[in-house]
């Protein structure tokens, strides 16, 4: 490996005429494949009203067969093989995942092939599977912390579709099983080679790969549709939500700051990932006073989740009492402020990058974990050098410029805060 | 002691140092003592570093210590520094 790749693997990287584009990584671990189809639509492509959950919804849908593969003989596909398969939706992506034994990965890769350009479902089974995606949403609705995130997103966004879920607002869940016609539509626009990009890591010769993927996948053909996500505008003040909850919990707080698009060019992203954890993990002062010291917190956490589109820095925390969450409150405030007000100490944050970086490529140790790690940053940038880029941007990261992007980012304009406890019944 | 080397492409170095004794070893009445020992030196501090000095060293190489089974991956650049704080 280079001295400043973290990505130590070699890779191959191929763009098919029809926008289809394959990464393989040949990994050292015997026998097994990795198989990542990586969709770059997600519930960000969400943005006609009404639609909201579409992503996710169809997902399912994925799962509903083909002519030539119906549900059942897919299924014994998988069982026969012994895949290990399933798929997964966010924001920004959908993935479709399985893992298998190399004789059995070009029978995989053909019948995933034949769902992305043959699915075909009836109305009914369309139905059936609306129904299973309200249950989930029902089911998710008894955590506090999707309830949480679900507010926030929506006090925290006015125009830009993070403002829901990837599940979606409950009223378009509710509506699903008559979007029939619309779902055709959302299957005609995403699921094309130019959103998908194949994620191929195990024990493979790239140019094996290459040729099965041009036999299965090659004749997919291209789509036309862009879509055009709305920008949110600045923020203009602080905003303020609080949920009553009707059945028992510990409080919650939620504090979130506007932050910038996942970049692997520019290095305030990387700046903030090292303030979530600087700040707020285990090794963290305020976690070892809030956390070991006081016991007044019991779960605490920050994460600058990467996002195509500008979205948020968020800490959260749950409390013990209801009477200490104004001052956990505070007390998170003061760590983000307090990036802006003193430098951090330079050797502290050397053992930090240095820890983050062996820690992802630790992560790396198996040709599953190589391409799921892979597929995430596949979907922001299509490539696997963009880990090599923004590891390369965290290595540049100064004192200097935490101070910078906190005292840009944790401004009051720029935050959200969100509150939950037992209450209304 | 014997050391077992295994090569292959991975970047990553495994390093696992099997003990030949286990609970099959443990005197009558003192059951359990195999598993004690081993928590004590993979979850304890040494005569020259302590539990936290250890921890410390390990950080920046996000090296893992652990016992039962699963033991450290570090990156090929460095399997020095787990060496010295293992």
């Amino acid at each position: 490996m280079g001295q400043h790749d973290v990505f130590a693997y070699e890779y191959e990287q191929h763009d098919f005429a029809n926008g289809l584009r394959l990464i393989t990584v040949p990994a050292p671990y015997p026998e097994v494949v990795s198989l990542y189809i990586v969709v770059q639509a997600g519930s960000r492509n969400e943005v006609e009203e009404g639609r909201s959950g579409f992503a996710h919804f169809f997902e399912h849908m994925m799962f509903r067969g083909t002519p030539e593969y119906p549900p059942e003989r897919y299924e014994a596909v998988m069982q026969e093989t012994g895949a290990s398969s399933n798929a997964y939706t966010d924001d920004d992506r959908t993935v479709y995942h399985s893992t298998m034994t190399k004789e059995d990965f070009e029978r995989v890769l053909a019948v995933e092939a034949d769902r992305f350009q043959n699915l075909a479902y009836p109305l009914e089974g369309f139905q059936t599977e609306a129904l299973a995606v309200l249950g989930e949403y029902n089911k998710d609705s008894a955590e506090p912390v999707n309830k949480l995130f679900e507010v926030l997103r929506d006090t925290a966004f006015d125009t830009h579709t993070y403002k829901h879920t990837t599940m979606g607002f409950l009223r378009d869940i509710e509506r699903m099983p008559q979007m029939y016609e619309y779902s055709r539509t959302f299957f005609d626009r995403f699921y094309r080679p130019e959103y998908t990009t194949l994620v191929v890591a195990g024990d493979v010769r790239a140019d094996e790969v290459l040729a099965q993927v041009e036999r299965h996948w090659g004749g997919w053909v291209r789509g036309s549709y862009e879509c055009m996500v709305p920008v949110e505008p600045p923020p203009g003040g602080a905003r303020e939500a609080h949920i009553e909850w009707p059945t028992y919990t510990l409080p919650y707080v939620m504090v979130a700051q506007r932050a910038p698009a996942f970049s692997d060019e520019s290095s305030e992203g990387a700046a903030l990932d090292l303030i979530g954890f600087l700040g707020f993990s285990e090794s963290s002062p305020i976690y070892e006073r809030l956390v070991i010291e006081e016991q007044s917190v019991d779960l605490l956490w920050a994460s600058n989740a990467d996002h195509v589109d500008p979205y948020l820095f968020t800490v959260m925390a749950r409390v013990k009492e209801k009477e200490r969450v104004g001052a956990v409150r505070e007390a998170v405030l003061e760590t983000l402020c307090g990036f802006a007000e003193a430098p951090v100490d330079g050797q502290l944050l050397a053992n930090v990058k240095s820890h983050l970086r062996y820690r992802f490529a630790l992560g790396l140790n198996n040709s599953e974990a190589i391409a799921s790690t892979l597929a995430h940053y596949v979907s922001l940038r299509r490539t696997p050098e963009t880990t090599n880029k923004l590891y390369r941007l965290y290595e540049a990261v100064t004192p200097a410029d935490l101070q910078a992007v906190a005292a840009k980012y944790f401004g009051e304009a720029g935050r959200c805060v969100i509150t939950l406890w037992e209450g209304g019944r | 002691m014997k050391v077992i080397a295994m090569r292959d492409g991975s970047p990553l170095v495994t390093i696992q140092v099997v003990f030949g004794t286990g609970s099959a070893q443990d005197p009558a009445g003192q059951g359990g003592v195999a598993w004690m020992a081993t928590a004590m030196l993979a979850s304890g501090g040494s005569r020259t570093l302590t539990y936290k000095q250890i921890l410390d060293a390990l950080f920046p190489i996000g090296a893992r210590r652990s016992f039962g089974g699963v033991l450290p991956d570090v990156q090929r650049d460095d399997p020095r520094s787990w060496l010295a704080a293992g």
